[in-house]
Parts: structure tokens; C-alpha cells; sequence
């Protein structure tokens, strides 16, 4: 197999294109050809092998109905203690690296995934796709592409998914990462920033992969930094002097403080998860182009990504095999879970409906029928602006984050909306629904300097929910106009002391939980959690030593 | 005129057929807009330098200079941008930095720097530059430098034959038109225009460039065009070369002879060059491609001739090998469809060695590669398939075997639209495919496709019909007979016309186990006909379970089944198991196995899965045809033969005995006393008793005889080749056992046997039926457990003696007879079934306590058998009503007594009986009918008939009473003994019976 960075030097690149983001121009006939023949090829490899006869109950699908009707839907909980223990022995084909979630349901220490050889060769080339589509204005675009960028990484290393993704792009066509893979590992998420962005004001900056938030922190920092910042502290590195002067006189010449935009000419960024949605135009703002979300997970892989409108995003066809199930089917399940749901396959869903989506890995993975627990959007059959004849995602919820208050439905995003909607200088935030009560119960942590009267944030929180409004921020519910009058949803904002998710975030880092991990949830705390937030915060500081980067005091 | 001003006006002219043929090429994209500007800049800059040399314009020297001084940096600014467009992406393209040189040096023009000057000395012209030519040669020096190095660099990394080769198109151009230039700047190049001679041969180079390699794309009618005009050139050019060489040499004047001696000269020349070009290229082909070049002709001469070639084999192995020779490449294969799958197989390979990578090479329906050879009808390489998202949907391991068996290009067969076969094409021995490599491959396949096409639909013909006439032959072999073994070595025999086999079987499915039904084997076997195998490990268990054919290639290298190592033992190597399937269940398997490894193809499998599913239905058949007539020979019950097959062999031996003599006996068995069994105990009871003494029978004949069941409690053996005397002791040791063996509890079954033996006892089929059952008639009347013989020390038969005696003859016929009347007034009505015949047991009984002698015996049966024939007057209404009988019913009921004895009165066989018929009804105390007859006055047969008249009416169903059981019944006859029947009688029959009843009992507890 041909590598990106082979045919990027032989100047091929359309060739490039399509190696890694030619899914992209495949209609959705092409699409489920491809689906169906890995499929069988996996349904062979599953029926070699322990694990596929379990999870299949001896059955033997010779075709995708077949599948559909014989196999049960699974959870990670019909995978163990196989895949906690890593038994190799029962998988449909070898592995060659085991990555693991933060099992932040609780259920489990972690979930730990393997990964077979072909899993990541595939996947390499849909990784470096998105790279690539980052920095594109068009198909073909290849005028950003650099050979080695230089790229902030702020992702947890492997063994999780990100840092084998990371490596994976590597593995494709090298990259600078800043710091090198290899160095994060005994390094702290801070450290990981801190030195990425110190090499990036020395060396340029082309890209970069991870948090949303990071990338905002990182770009505020700069920005209220940019009063009393002093380019004598990097006399010693001239490179570093000359981008300061340059950002200075762009910002001065704008009238405005400095931003990571006038230091830096960013070609492409990668970010996963919600707060991208959230925080896209903060990001674009800062940093002068908007993040690329792309849907993925530990168990799957890469299922869908944005592309150069970064609006919708495109199901990638070759690593899972895609099933959906309707929302009523799947609200069926949760009330019995021996219901059996029908599915749909992705030629079936309609725009504008709600799915839970069901995965298969291919290539030999371990996954079959299995529920992530995310629910998506189908927003539209294809995305004509750009010629992808393929329908689009975007993610809507995990399933178990749905907080209904009969008049409104309220997800993770739609309160994040609100939030934002409300113009409230916020640290971070919590929620949950009170049982019982119409009362959404939200945990706010103010910025520094900012105080407000808890009441009146409840009210504009509430009334931007209930408001005409809010229909934009997709928290409408059929009910709405029926109850609206007789139901009293309310809303109750509990103000956190300051200091309440960093030293959150400060104690998980100290228990030695990954970047990822390190937040709360957004909705639904657990209590312990809750408590942590909301008690009495304890002061904690890593430190790390500088003769033995392993080791780690806790000092209270 | 300066005569090398004509070097000028001939770059120039060569210029023009490539500037007509591109510009008139739309559409026109940027690169081919640069390659328009550059020709007309090079033309114009050829053109000026002409008007120069020729004095045409010699007042105008300065202004010609300095046009020449601006065009040339302006063409080379242009080639430069043109050239630029193959740079690698992201390299910057320096066009800011060529345009402000050339702003400059046009500047620099204007004002008068350069060129300063032009020497005239006769008609030669020396320009004079000046110093001023350095900075105007700088920049251009700087452009070509880092222009030739960007693609230099290119070049050493490019792996695509078509711009590697339009790249180093253009690196030769300005390689000849630098040297040129810059030769011209010598001092004894200022005299000559040695600049053009570059431009010239740059124009060769582009026109050569744009028609073989595609610089910029023009239609084709366009490149031919060029091609011509640049021949024309050519030719022009060699004329005029030649007229200057004659001219220098010769010094003559160019006048009217000289032009048309000139003229002369290069129309032969023309003619030359025109006659002699084949050879030219033969020439310059054999020199540039070495041996190959045979090989491409003949592979030209193939491909026109191929539709003379009238076999597939041929036309594809042929085609191979001079591809391969030609191509140099390492190997090649031709995929076929293959019938049924639609997977595309190798039909052909070259070299045909064993360990050729692309040997068995295979892609299955709905491939991808497929798809895209369809849907693209063009070329696909291994790299793009590696790219393409078209490919998405291959397996990792279909890709690393694409890779691992060095496939190169898969090259579609496409005739009238339709992909009819796939040319896969290996790597070359040395080098990457070059363009011409493409363009040959596509134009060979191109032509053979429809020919191919052609042999391959005929050979699929042949070999359908071939299949079919197989088919047809064997299926109608297995058909014409139900002996599956008898004719299974026929229809291998037509298998073997087209398929290796040196050992077939068919096993079918019997229980749990298999039963192999057939065999055909060369040497020896590992199991027989008939021989049960265990399902378990088998290659048949596998094919029922899993409802496909199974091959074993090669047993030497892997057996899948314990049964495989018998086979291996027995020199079998490929082994192929079928499937039979018949209504939708798999009934077993049809085996074949050859001696030699992997002997079956794809299409000897989809052959011999016809077959099998041809011959399902037949084997079926046959097997229910036996399972059926082997049900219709056996009674069901005993599980002995039954009546007709006893019909059938006895008729048999008849014919057999009396074709090689020798004599047969047939015995009658009768079992004693089972109607009281069967009444006592019920009828399941009866039916296993019966069950029972077919076992005895079974059991105590010889191997030869046969037992049959011959209706109720009769049964019958057949003695084949077996005396009277000889019968006469299996029929003993039958009785004995029957005896002996059987527990019947407190009512003892014996068996009475009438024994006859053929010819002596009949000849004929009834008479000797007829023989052996009056025989047995003798028996019962002795008290039964005997065993007689019709011809033997007893006959004759006692019944007909006293019958004889008695004036009254009853023969067997007559005996028919009487049965068949009483079983007609039983079947009267529904709850007499059976009637008189119980009647007559009961009387029996009393008529065995009694010890009553035969001749009284055989009479009472006559009597009791016929005591109700007077019914046989009285219409069914009556007979079954269910109600109460009105007076009038009630008096014609009681007629039935006279009735019956005036019919018996009317035969003098029966007329004894008229007399106990007439009285069966009269009372012990004389209150009866029809006479009122008392006590002793009513006959001794007639008092007997009504006490076994009422006991069988009493335990029989009735519609107008209860069935009494055999105790409540006989307490009735008690209750009325003295006063409806006789008392003494009554108390012998009650005593005979229950006694009777009391040893079964105790039998059966014990």
C-alpha cells in the first residue's frame, strides 16, 4: 500500500485525495457495496473465532439481513471480562495494539479495544484524510499541505484512541509533532501544552489536534496576556522574538489585543467531541480558522468527520459497519430491554430524524452489534453545496444525557446553547434534571472577576430555553405548546466557588487520569462528582520531579 | 540574402503546423495557453532573426536587433511558465521575478544598452551586444538553472510514464536550445544563426513531445496532421540542407537550371526518404527495442489474424506468450466467467509452470475489480487500485494477494460493451510500463476482444452440451431401472467420458447411520454395498450438514475426514462429495474420487452437482418404491409375509417345481381357542398374542421356509423343495412351540396345522390351498393343538368320511358356503358382527364337555354357523332398529326360526341341522317358540345352540340391552338354568369355561 507522503513527494496528489478521503466522492450505492462486502468478510472472520460464536450465540449470518435478524445488539458488558482481560485468544485476528476508554460510566475501570493491523492501516488513511480535509478549501485542495507540519498535540497518548490516531497520522506522512509522540508519555497534560506552544512560538505552528477548549484557553491566555507580554524573556530564541514582534505589530495595527492568529498562520485543525460545535466560532475568532470535528471513539475508531464547510459531517465507509436505530425503537429498549429494535441501514435513514447509532468493526475487530451510546441527527440525505451524495450526521447526544422535562427536551448541547446564549463569562458547568421535579439543577463556575446573582442566570437561562428562541437551539419539544402553560419547568443555578473543575480537574490528573478525563460530565454527575464540585475544595498540586518524570507527589 | 538567413525561416516554418494544430485545439487551459504564447514567440524571434539575415529590411537593421534581443527573453520567459506548470506543487514558480527580468531587459532595449550595434561585411551580419547582454542573461540564466534543477528533481522521483516523459521532452528542448544560444555568443558562432538551429530542433522535439507523449492535449485528427507537416518539414529542410551543402561545394549560381536540377534532386529525395521510412523505422524500432521487436510483429500479425484461429486455447495461450515476450514482462493470465458463478477463473497462464504467482488466480462475483473493469472499461493498475475509494471494499487480504502474486495491471476485454474476460498482466523483468506499453496493451486487447469473445461462447456451448448429454444419459440410466447397484456401473461408465473417476458410491441416509446403495470401484473399496458407515467424521455427514459439495484436492496433503485415510490407503487422492437433495432434504451422497490430485475443476464440480441433483429424485423413488413394495408384502402386524405375497409364491413354486421337479408343502396354521382370547383380553391383547406366534413361526422354520400371515388367526407356511414327511416335522416343531411358548393365561392357544404338499394334494393353486385347509379342519375337529396332512396315514379326511356317512356330504365347498351365509345374516345388522361365529365357539365348548365325537361335533358347527339363517328373510329395518320391536316386528322376529330351518330343510347337506335351527329358541320350561317345546323334547342341538346363542348375544353389544361382561353373563345363564335352559348344560358349559378362564389367569401370572 501506497503511503501519503510517497505520493504527496511524486506530487500525486490527486491521487492522494482519493487514497485518503476518496469516500468522499462515493454515492450511496457505492457506500453500502462497500459495507456489505467487509461485512461478510468480517461475518467469515467472526465465524472462526470464540468470541464472534459467543456474541453471535453460534449463529452463522451468511448475509446482512441474516445479521440483522440473528445477532443481538450488544453492550461492553457482552464483551467481558474478554476484552478487559485482553484475550487475544478468542479474537477473529491478531492484534496490534489494545486502546482504552476512561470507563467513565463507572461500570468499568476502562474499556479496553484491540486493534488488528488492517484496522489501522485503514484507519491511518482516514486519519491523514482528515488532515488533509482541515486544510482544504475544496476538493483537491492540496495548497496547504505541507510535508512535515508542525502540530500542537494536545490529545492523551496511546493506549488511547487519540494518540494511536495521532500515530497513525504519523505513520501516513510524518509530522512534527509538538512534543514528539514518543515524549508525552511521562509528561502532564499542562506540560504537554505548555511545551507545544513554546516550540511552536520558535518553530511556526501548521496544525493542530485535540480540545476545542485548549484551543481557546490557549488563544484567551494570549490575548489577556498580551498587555504586560515581554519578548525580552525569549532573547535567546530569535525565532520566537521575530513571531512575537511581527503578532505585536499585526494587533497593534488592528487595534486590538494580541491573538494566536497574528502570531500564527494555522493551516488546519482537528478537534472531537461537542464543545467544537461550541466552541467553532471562538476558535475561528482566535485562531483564524474553524476546527474540524470529527466523530470518533475508542471503540469504533473514526465513524464520521466534517469536511471543508465544516457543517455536517460524512460517514467514512470502510472501517464499521453502520446500523442506526429510530429514536421511538430505541426509546422502546431503554423501557424493555429485551425489545428487540429494528435498525436501519444508512441507504434507510431519513433527514432529520433521530438515531442511535450500532457499529460492527471490520478488519477483523472485535466489536458486532455494538451500542456506543450516542445518538445522532441525520440532517440531510446529501450535501449538495459540496457533491457529497452521502448523508449527513451531526452528533446529537449520548443517549443516556437526555433530560426530558416534558415541555422542553434538554441535551448536553442545547444547555450549552443556552448557556452561551444567556452571555454568562463561565468557567464550566454541570447539570442535572431533579427527580421528581420540573427543576433543571445547573452547577455554574463563573470566570475569575465575574459575579452574578444566581437567580437572575436561572431567569435568563430559562427564559432563552422557554423563549422563541430557543427553537434555534433545537430544545423544542412536540409538547411544548400544549403544556407550556400548565407544566412549571424551572430552572435553579447553583453558582461553584472558583476554583471548583480546575481543582477537580487537579485532583483526577493527581489519581493519574488523561487528558480526556479529566472534566466532568456536562450532564448527569455522579454524586460523587457533584460533591467534589460543590464541597470544600481541596488544594492539590502536582509536581512533578525533574530527576524522575515518573515520579509524581501529591502535596495538600 | 545571406544564405544561412534560411536556417531562421526554417525554425520558423516549423513552428507553424504545431502552432495551427494546438491553437485550433480547444479548450484551451492555462498550460496549453503558455504553450501557445511560447510557439509564437519562438516563431516570431525565428521569424525577426530571418528579416535580419535575408537584408530584406537593411535599413531597419537596429529595430530587427533589438526585436531579436526582446523576443528571445520573452520566449524564454514563456517556456519558462510553461515548463513551470510541471513543477512539483508548492514550488514556487519565480513568474513575479521572469516577468520584472524581462520588464527590465525591455527597458534596457529602449534606452539603448543593448544591443549597441550590427556589422555588415558583405552579406554576412555580426550583431554587436555589447556588455549590456550580461544583465540580460543573468536572469534568464537564474530561471533556466532553478527551472532544469526543480525538474531534474522531479524526475527522480516520478513513477508516471506519461509526464515523465513530457518532462524530459521539455529538458531536452532547452538543453538544445541553451547550447545553441550560448554557442552563438562565440566569436566563430557570431557569424552564423546558430541559435536557431537550437530553436529548430526545439520545435522537432515539442512536435514530437505533444503527438507521442501528450505535452499538451490536442484530438488526434490534429496530432496526425502534425505529424505530417512535420515530415513535410523534414523533407524540406533535407532539400535545402542539401541545396546549401551543393551550393558551398559547388559554388554554382542559383539559377534557372540550378533550381531545377535543385528541384530534381529533391523530389528523389522525397521519393527516397518516402520509399526507404518503413525501413527507417524497422530499423530504428530494432535498434531502440532490441529482440522484442519480432515478438511486436508477430503479436501485430496475431491480432489481425486472429479470428482465422477457431480455438480458445489457441487464440489465449498465444496471446500470452507474445505479450509476455514483447511486454517482457514475467507473467500473464486470461480470467474467463466461469458458468454459474460468474467468478472470473484463469483460463490461461503464462509460463504454465506450477509455481507461477498467478496460477489459481480468482475473483469472485461482485469483486470490486470487476465492477470497475465493467463500469471504467479501461486499465486498472495495482496502484490505483491501492488508491481508488472504488476499492474500499477489498479485503486487506485481497490486496496483499494482489500484491504477493505481483500483479501489475488488470486490463479489461471489452466487447460490445460487455466485459467478457480480464487480462492480468505481472511485473516486467526489468522497468515500469511505459506509455507505448499501455497503448499496445490496449490496442491488442482492443482487437482480440470479439474474437475471444467468440471461442470462448462456443467452447461454453460445447462444453454445455457435453454436460448435458452427459447428464441426459446418465440420468436416463439411473431412471430406467429401480435396482440402483444394477445399473450405478452404466451410469458411472458415461460419467467417466468426461470426468476422471476411479471410485464412486452413493450413501444414503438410513437411521442415524449411512448405507452405501451403490458402488463402482476399479480396485477394491473401503466399504460394500449394503455396508452401514457411521455418519460421524464422514465427508457425507459434512455435505448433509452443510448442504454443499466438499472436495478433498489432494488426500496425500490433507484429509479432512477419518474416512479419508481408507481412501488414501485405497490410492484415492481427490476426493468430491455431493450433495443429494430430494423435496428439500438432503438424502445423502454422491462420492467420486480419482487416483490423480486435484482431478476436478471447477466445471467437473458444477457437472457433478448436476448430476447430483439430477439423480436425487430417481435414488429417492427407487428407495420409497422398495420401502413400499416391501410394505405391501408384510403384514404389518406379525411382520411375516402376508396373503398375497403367499398367493405370489406359491404360484412361483408351482411354476419353478414344475419346470425342475421335486415337490413343495404349504401348512395352514390355525390358532385353537383365540376368539376366546381375544374376547377375554381384548383386542390389542389378541393382536400381540399374534405378534407373538408370528415370531414363533418365524422362529422355528428353516432358513428356506416362509411364514406368512394368512388372515385373522391363520397363518400359513411354505415349504419349498420339502416332502410331506419333512414339512410335517417343521410343522410339529411350529405347533410345539406355539404350545409351549406362548402365555395366554387361563385360555390356553394352541395352534391347529393342516399340512398338504403339492402335486399330490392338488396341482393347482386353490386345490392345494383348498387341501391344506380342510386338513386343518380335520385338526380343529380332533380339539385342536394337532398337526395333519392331507395325503398322509390320516386321510382320508375324517369330516368328509362321516359327512358321507351321514348321507348328508358337506365338502369344503359346501363348508365355503355355509360360512359365507353366516357371515352374510352377521352382517345384517351392525351388533351381530361376528355372531355365529362365537356362537359356534360357545358351542364348542359345551359340544368338548359334551365329549361329543366329531361327526355330532362337525354338525353342531354346521348348526350353530346356520342357526340365524332364517333372518336372512327379514328386512334390515327391523333387524336394526333401535328401539323397542311393536307386536307386529316382535312376530316376524320370531319367524326366524322356522324361516331358517326351511331353508336348511331345502339343502340335504344342511337338512340335519333343520331341527336344532327350528328350536334354538324353545325354553327349557317350554314357554319358547315357535313349538313350546320342553325339557328334553327340545333337541340336544337345539338346547345347546341357546345357551351359546344367549352367552354370545349377552357379551356382544346390543341396541337394546347392555353388554353384559362374561361373569354377569354367565350368572344370566345360571339365574335361568331350568327354566330357559337346559340346567345340565348350563353347568358343563359354565364349568368348561371357567375352567378355561382360570388356567389363562394363572398362566399369566405366572
Amino acid at each position: 500500500m501506497p503511503k501519503a507522503i510517497e505520493l504527496m513527494r511524486q506530487g500525486k496528489h490527486e491521487e492522494m485525495w482519493q487514497m485518503c478521503c476518496g469516500f468522499l466522492s462515493l454515492n450511496i450505492d457505492e457506500f453500502m457495496e462497500i459495507q456489505e462486502r467487509l461485512l461478510l468478510q468480517q461475518l467469515e472472520l467472526l465465524g472462526n473465532c470464540p468470541l464472534g460464536e459467543k456474541i453471535m450465540r453460534g449463529a452463522k449470518p451468511k448475509t446482512v439481513e441474516e445479521f440483522r435478524q440473528l445477532v443481538p445488539l450488544t453492550t461492553y458488558k457482552d464483551y467481558c471480562p474478554d476484552l478487559l482481560e485482553k484475550n487475544e485468544d478468542i479474537l477473529p485476528a491478531g492484534v496490534e495494539e489494545w486502546v482504552h476508554t476512561s470507563g467513565r460510566s463507572g461500570e468499568y475501570p476502562c474499556k479496553w479495544v484491540p486493534l488488528t493491523p488492517e484496522f489501522l492501516q485503514e484507519m491511518s488513511e482516514i486519519a491523514f484524510g482528515l488532515a488533509i480535509i482541515s486544510t482544504s478549501k475544496d476538493w483537491g485542495d492540496t495548497s496547504k499541505v505541507v510535508k512535515c507540519p508542525r502540530v500542537v498535540n494536545a490529545v492523551a497518548p496511546r493506549p488511547y484512541m487519540s494518540g494511536a490516531m495521532a500515530k497513525m497520522m504519523d505513520y501516513q506522512s510524518p509530522f512534527n509533532f509538538m512534543p514528539p509522540l514518543d515524549a508525552m508519555d511521562n509528561m502532564s497534560f499542562q506540560e504537554r501544552i505548555q511545551q507545544g506552544f513554546r516550540q511552536a512560538l520558535s518553530q511556526g505552528l501548521d496544525g493542530f489536534c485535540g480540545l476545542s477548549l485548549v484551543l481557546v484557553k490557549v488563544g484567551e491566555q494570549f490575548s489577556q496576556a498580551s498587555d504586560r507580554a515581554s519578548i525580552l524573556s525569549y532573547l535567546k530564541q530569535p525565532k520566537s522574538v521575530l513571531r512575537l514582534a511581527g503578532g505585536m505589530i499585526k494587533s497593534k495595527l488592528a487595534g486590538r489585543p494580541i491573538l494566536p492568529r497574528d502570531l500564527w498562520n494555522v493551516k488546519g485543525i482537528i478537534c472531537g467531541g461537542l464543545d467544537s460545535w461550541v466552541y467553532r466560532n471562538k476558535i475561528k475568532e482566535l485562531w483564524g480558522r474553524y476546527p474540524l470535528d470529527v466523530y470518533s471513539s475508542t471503540e469504533f475508531g473514526i465513524v464520521a468527520t466534517q469536511t471543508w464547510d465544516y457543517d455536517s459531517m460524512t460517514f467514512v465507509p470502510n472501517l464499521n459497519f453502520l446500523e442506526f436505530i429510530p429514536e421511538e425503537e430505541q426509546i422502546k429498549l431503554e423501557m424493555d430491554r429485551t425489545y428487540r429494535p429494528r435498525t436501519l441501514l444508512l441507504d434507510e435513514v431519513e433527514a432529520g430524524e433521530n438515531y442511535e447509532i450500532v457499529i460492527t468493526s471490520f478488519h477483523g475487530g472485535a466489536m458486532i452489534r455494538y451500542r456506543p451510546g450516542d445518538m445522532i441527527r441525520i440532517t440531510s440525505r446529501s450535501n449538495d453545496k459540496l457533491g457529497i451524495n452521502l448523508p449527513q450526521m451531526v452528533f446529537e447526544r449520548r443517549i443516556d444525557g437526555m433530560l426530558d422535562f416534558v415541555v422542553v427536551r434538554l441535551t448536553e448541547k442545547t444547555i450549552w446553547q443556552a448557556i452561551e446564549a444567556a452571555g454568562i463569562p463561565y468557567e464550566d458547568w454541570t447539570s442535572y434534571k431533579e427527580p421528581g421535579q420540573q427543576l433543571l439543577k445547573l452547577f455554574i463556575e463563573l470566570k475569575d472577576g465575574n459575579r452574578s446573582d444566581e437567580a437572575k442566570i436561572a431567569d435568563n437561562i430559562h427564559s432563552y430555553i422557554m423563549g422563541t428562541n430557543s427553537k434555534d437551539l433545537d430544545a423544542d419539544s412536540p409538547l411544548r405548546d400544549d403544556f407550556a402553560s400548565t407544566i412549571d419547568f424551572q430552572v435553579d443555578v447553583t453558582l461553584l466557588p472558583r476554583g471548583a473543575f480546575a481543582n477537580f480537574t487537579t485532583h483526577k490528573q493527581a489519581k493519574g487520569a488523561d487528558l480526556a478525563h479529566l472534566k466532568p460530565p456536562h450532564v448527569n454527575p455522579t454524586d460523587e462528582i457533584l460533591s467534589q464540585l460543590i464541597g470544600e475544595t481541596e488544594e492539590i498540586e502536582v509536581i512533578k520531579a525533574k530527576a524522575s518524570p515518573k515520579t509524581r507527589e501529591i502535596a495538600l | 540574402m545571406n544564405v544561412y538567413a534560411l536556417l531562421p525561416l526554417l525554425a520558423t516554418i516549423a513552428y507553424i503546423p504545431l502552432l495551427l494544430t494546438t491553437a485550433s485545439s480547444r479548450p484551451w487551459h492555462k498550460r496549453h495557453t503558455l504553450f501557445v504564447l511560447f510557439l509564437i514567440s519562438a516563431m516570431l524571434w525565428s521569424l525577426d532573426d530571418y528579416f535580419l539575415r535575408s537584408s530584406f529590411f537593411a535599413q531597419n537593421n537596429i529595430i530587427l536587433i533589438r526585436g531579436i534581443v526582446v523576443l528571445f527573453p520573452l520566449m524564454a520567459v514563456l517556456f519558462h511558465c510553461f515548463a513551470s506548470t510541471f513543477y512539483e506543487p508548492g514550488r514556487g514558480r519565480w513568474i513575479p521575478f521572469a516577468y520584472a527580468s524581462l520588464a527590465i531587459i525591455v527597458i534596457l532595449v529602449v534606452l539603448g544598452y543593448v544591443p549597441e550595434s550590427v556589422e555588415v561585411s558583405g552579406d554576412k551580419l555580426y550583431p554587436v551586444y555589447g556588455k549590456g547582454v550580461f544583465i540580460v542573461g543573468m536572469p534568464l540564466m537564474i530561471l533556466l538553472i532553478r527551472g532544469v534543477y526543480i525538474l531534474w528533481k522531479r524526475l527522480t522521483v516520478l513513477d508516471n510514464p506519461v509526464l515523465y516523459n513530457q518532462i524530459v521532452s521539455i529538458l531536452i528542448g532547452i538543453g538544445s536550445l541553451t547550447v545553441f544560444t550560448l554557442a552563438s555568443f562565440l566569436p566563430w558562432g557570431r557569424e552564423y544563426p546558430l541559435a536557431h538551429i537550437g530553436n529548430l530542433i526545439n520545435a522537432f522535439i515539442l512536435s514530437y513531445a505533444v503527438i507521442r507523449h501528450r505535452l499538451v492535449d490536442i484530438k488526434l485528427v490534429l496530432r496526425q496532421g502534425t505529424a505530417w507537416l512535420s515530415l513535410g518539414i523534414i523533407g524540406t529542410v533535407s532539400f535545402w540542407f542539401l541545396l546549401v551543402v551543393m551550393h558551398a561545394v559547388f559554388d554554382f549560381e542559383l539559377d534557372l537550371i540550378a533550381s531545377f536540377v535543385a528541384t530534381l534532386v529533391g523530389i528523389v529525395i522525397a521519393i527516397f526518404i518516402y520509399r526507404v521510412r518503413g525501413y527507417f523505422f524497422e530499423f530504428m524500432n530494432r535498434a531502440f527495442k532490441g529482440s522484442s521487436y519480432d515478438y511486436h510483429k508477430k503479436l501485430n500479425n496475431f491480432t489481425n489474424k486472429i479470428h482465422n484461429i477457431f480455438s480458445l486455447k489457441e487464440q489465449g495461450g498465444e496471446l500470452l506468450t507474445l505479450l509476455i515476450m514483447t511486454l517482457n514482462i514475467k507473467q500473464a493470465c486470461l480470467l474467463f466467467p466461469e458458468a454459474g458463478s460468474n467468478d472470473f477463473t484463469t483460463h490461461f497462464i503464462k509460463p504454465e509452470e506450477k509455481n507461477v504467482p498467478l496460477a489459481n488466480l480468482r475473483l469472485r462475483a461482485g469483486n470490486p475489480i470487476i465492477s470497475y473493469l465493467e463500469r471504467e472499461q479501461k486499465s486498472l493498475s495495482k496502484e490505483n487500485l491501492m488508491i481508488l475509494p472504488a476499492f474500499l471494499g477489498l479485503w486487506p487480504q485481497e490486496k496483499e494477494d494482489i500484491d504477493s502474486k505481483e500483479i501489475e495491471l488488470f486490463m479489461p476485454l471489452i466487447s460490445r460493451d460487455r466485459l467478457i474476460a480480464i487480462l492480468v498482466l505481472g511485473k516486467k523483468h526489468s522497468g515500469r510500463y511505459s506509455l507505448e506499453d499501455f497503448n499496445l496493451i490496449e490496442d491488442v486487447t482492443g482487437r482480440v476482444a470479439v474474437s475471444l469473445e467468440k471461442e470462448y461462447l462456443r467452447e461454453q456451448l460445447r462444453e454445455r452440451e457435453e454436460e448435458l448429454s452427459v447428464i441426459n444419459k446418465s440420468t436416463a440410466i439411473l431412471s430406467s431401472s429401480l435396482d440402483i447397484q444394477g445399473i450405478f456401473g452404466s451410469f458411472i461408465e458415461e460419467i467417466k467420458k468426461v470426468i476422471d473417476i476411479h471410485w464412486a458410491s452413493i450413501v444414503l441416509i438410513e437411521d442415524s447411520d449411512l448405507c452405501c446403495v451403490a458402488l463402482s470401484s476399479l480396485e477394491g473399496s473401503a466399504y460394500r454395498v449394503g455396508e452401514r458407515i457411521p455418519m460421524k467424521g464422514s465427508g457425507t455427514g459434512w455435505v448433509i450438514t452443510q448442504k454443499k459439495a466438499f472436495i478433498e484436492p489432494d488426500l496425500e496433503n490433507e484429509r479432512y475426514f477419518q474416512t479419508g485415510e481408507n481412501f488414501y490407503k485405497q490410492g484415492l487422492r481427490t476426493m468430491a462429495y455431493l450433495p443429494l437433495s430430494a423435496k428439500g432434504k438432503v438424502i445423502g451422497s454422491f462420492i467420486v474420487a480419482s487416483q490423480k490430485p486435484h482431478a476436478y475443476t471447477q466445471w467437473h464440480i458444477r457437472l457433478l452437482e448436476q448430476l447430483a441433483s439430477q439423480i436425487s429424485m430417481p435414488l429417492e423413488n427407487a428407495k420409497l418404491y422398495a420401502q413400499a413394495e416391501h410394505k405391501a408384502r408384510i403384514d404389518e402386524l406379525t411382520g411375516l409375509l402376508n396373503r398375497r405375497s403367499l398367493d405370489e409364491m406359491i404360484d412361483s413354486e408351482i411354476s419353478r417345481h414344475s419346470r425342475y421337479g421335486g415337490v413343495f408343502s404349504l401348512a395352514i396354521v390355525d390358532l385353537d381357542s383365540f376368539k376366546a382370547y381375544n374376547d377375554n383380553y381384548g383386542h390389542p391383547s389378541g393382536d400381540k398374542l399374534l405378534r407373538q406366534i408370528g415370531h414363533i413361526i418365524k422362529g422355528a422354520i428353516r432358513n428356506a421356509d416362509h411364514a406368512f400371515r394368512y388372515g385373522g388367526d391363520e397363518f400359513a407356511i411354505l415349504l419349498p423343495q420339502t416332502t410331506v414327511d419333512a414339512a410335517l416335522q417343521v410343522t410339529e416343531r411350529v405347533r410345539k412351540r406355539i404350545a409351549e411358548g406362548v402365555n395366554t393365561s387361563k385360555i390356553p392357544v394352541t395352534a391347529s396345522i393342516g399340512l398338504a404338499s403339492w402335486p399330490d394334494d392338488g396341482i393347482s393353486h386353490t386345490d392345494i390351498i383348498a387341501a391344506a385347509d380342510v386338513t386343518l379342519y380335520r385338526a380343529k375337529r380332533d380339539g385342536g393343538n394337532h398337526s395333519y396332512f392331507a395325503s398322509g396315514a390320516l386321510t382320508p379326511l375324517q369330516l368328509t368320511e362321516s359327512i358321507t356317512d351321514t348321507e348328508n356330504h358337506i365338502d369344503s365347498k359346501i363348508l365355503a358356503v355355509i360360512h359365507a351365509l353366516s357371515e352374510t345374516v352377521d352382517s345384517r345388522t351392525y351388533f351381530s358382527h361376528n355372531h355365529s361365529k362365537r356362537v359356534t365357539d360357545y358351542s364348542m365348548v359345551i359340544a368338548s364337555a359334551l365329549k361329543m365325537d366329531t361327526t355330532e361335533m362337525a354338525r353342531l358347527e354346521v348348526c350353530a354357523l346356520m342357526h340365524d339363517i332364517g333372518k336372512i328373510t327379514i328386512s334390515d329395518t327391523i333387524l336394526n332398529k333401535q328401539g323397542k320391536l311393536n307386536a307386529k316386528e316382535w312376530e316376524i322376529v320370531k319367524m326366524h326360526p322356522q324361516l331358517g330351518a326351511a331353508i336348511a330343510n331345502r339343502i340335504p347337506q344342511l337338512s340335519p341341522c333343520a331341527e336344532a335351527i327350528l328350536h334354538h329358541h324353545e325354553w327349557f320350561d317350554g314357554s319358547g317358540y315357535p313349538d313350546g317345546l320342553k325339557g328334553e323334547d327340545i333337541p340336544l342341538e337345539a338346547r345347546i345352540l341357546a345357551i351359546a346363542d344367549a352367552m354370545a348375544a349377552m357379551t356382544s353389544e346390543r341396541p337394546y340391552s347392555d353388554t353384559l361382561s362374561h361373569e354377569q353373563a354367565i350368572e344370566e345363564l345360571k339365574r335361568y338354568a331350568g327354566k330357559q335352559f337346559d340346567p345340565y348344560l348350563v353347568e358343563q358349559f359354565i364349568s368348561t369355561y371357567t375352567r378355561n378362564i382360570n388356567g389363562a389367569r394363572k398362566k399369566a401370572r405366572r
